[in-house]
């Protein structure tokens, strides 16, 4: 067993973070406070290589596994105070790793390489109003036409929908009955008659991060645009929430690791009752638990992207790594106001903006209620 | 073909409990009878690539494949795995 990064992963870190830190962070307050999505830094995310981590040099990717990636984005959030965009950039990635692993070699060859560059924005279409967690019980439906396919239905909650090119949309073929569950994947584009969106939906956190209903009304999609196996969508879809786990983890790792800097910082220097606060037990025991949360984060967050490396399956782990470490952030967050007293407690501090934000890591990928759920099933309860 | 004790034993007490009464037969369908669930499959999954060293890949992954005790020994027995 080896816990060592190597010069180059190390080299990485600060690389990311000094570049985030220098060009990710300006104009968060607005963006924030109006919803809008950072364009601009979308683009300097590109030309930095962050889209193109996981893409296979073939298609001009760099080609790097999910440890360095992992690792990567932590250094991303850890910098970048934006978490929508973040997030924004974790989808980018899902989408590239699921046309990469399940699409045919057209596919790769038209989408890997405009998707790793940031030409195309992808989102991934599974959520919809009565199907969260419960993604078997999705109602939109494919039927064979002709020498394609029908899509109908509708999505909800689609994070990059608003401003997607491609979108990879799961959808039932048939009654659903079987342990397969009778989902396809297709990859619709832009522009494609009777896909349709509504407008941006506005968020208690996470505002930057563009989401949105999508409706297909009669879509039709030929046959080389099914991404995988007819039927196999249920598959792809685990395979989709591992990687995406492991990722949002590492996202959420590198936000915890800055707000437990930025109260260790405070509670050094702010001074009350002629002391440092952090001499009180009670606010060093809450930075404390920061950093033993962080710890045991980053090692279940190490040991996903390993087995994902391996090509085995990382079902549990990304479940027990979700779940520990988004709501570590949620707390971290809830503490981190506490340490800064009312000026934690004021906009400027951007610490509610954190708090906000990290609400949402407990929910998306799976609730935390679900990850327990899924992670009693693999116990065998 | 030889029944597989670790294989069946798995099914019966992680995937088949609370659903099946009585014995599991060796042809009895997970699938129509709900033993194998979304959830259930990516355990049986994850327990036979643990258990056999095997990799079920996206060509296994077939109905038929896992219907039933017999139909995966079948499966592990094609990949080279005496069950």
């Amino acid at each position: 067993m080896n816990f060592s990064l190597s010069d180059t992963q190390l080299l990485q870190w600060e690389s990311i973070v000094e570049f985030s830190r220098r060009e990710l962070n300006a104009q968060l307050h607005e963006n924030d406070q109006q919803g809008n999505f950072p364009l601009e830094n979308w683009k300097k995310c590109a030309e930095m290589g962050l889209f193109a981590l996981l893409t296979p040099e073939q298609y001009g990717g760099l080609g790097e596994d999910l440890i360095s990636t992992v690792h990567s984005i932590q250094a991303l959030s850890y910098g970048c105070e934006d978490s929508g965009l973040v997030h924004a950039i974790i989808t980018q990635l899902c989408c590239i790793v699921l046309v990469n692993l399940y699409g045919s070699a057209e596919q790769k060859r038209r989408f890997l390489g405009k998707l790793s560059c940031g030409a195309l924005i992808a989102a991934q279409s599974i959520t919809e109003p009565d199907a969260g967690s419960d993604v078997l019980a999705m109602r939109t439906k494919v039927d064979a036409a002709g020498p394609g396919y029908l899509l109908s239905g509708g999505k909800v909650f689609i994070s990059n929908g608003p401003l997607a090119d491609l979108v990879i949309v799961f959808a039932k073929c048939g009654a659903g009955k079987s342990a397969f569950g009778d989902i396809t994947c297709f990859l619709v584009e832009k522009n494609t008659p009777g896909y349709s969106m509504g407008n941006p939906l506005q968020k208690m956190g996470l505002r930057t991060l563009q989401n949105c209903e999508m409706f297909f009304d009669e879509v039709c999609v030929p046959e080389q645009m099914m991404l995988g196996k007819n039927g196999h969508g249920m598959f792809i879809f685990n395979e989709a929430i591992e990687w995406e786990r492991a990722l949002m983890t590492a996202s959420h790792l590198g936000t915890l690791e800055r707000i437990l800097e930025k109260s260790l910082d405070y509670a050094k220097t702010r001074k009350q009752f002629g002391k440092e606060i952090g001499k009180n037990q009670s606010i060093a025991n809450k930075i404390g638990t920061m950093k033993v949360n962080l710890e045991l984060g980053k090692l279940i967050l190490y040991k996903m992207a390993w087995l994902k490396d391996q090509g085995k399956r990382a079902t549990l782990e990304a479940s027990l790594g979700k779940l520990f470490v988004s709501e570590s952030l949620k707390s971290a967050c809830l503490e981190a106001i506490q340490i800064h007293g009312g000026y934690g407690y004021m906009q400027e501090c951007d610490l509610e903006r954190d708090l906000r934000d990290s609400v949402a890591a407990t929910i998306y990928s799976g609730t935390s209620e679900m990850q327990r759920n899924i992670i009693a099933r693999m116990l065998g309860l | 073909m030889q029944d597989d004790t670790k294989l069946r034993d798995f099914i019966k007490t992680d995937l088949a409990r609370g659903k099946v009464t009585g014995d599991l037969a060796f042809t009895d369908d997970l699938i129509e009878s709900e033993i194998l669930d979304s959830l259930g499959i990516m355990k049986l999954i994850l327990f036979i690539e643990n258990t056999y060293a095997v990799k079920i890949s996206d060509d296994d992954l077939t109905l038929e494949n896992f219907s039933s005790i017999m139909s995966i020994n079948s499966l592990l027995e094609r990949k080279g795995t005496r069950p």
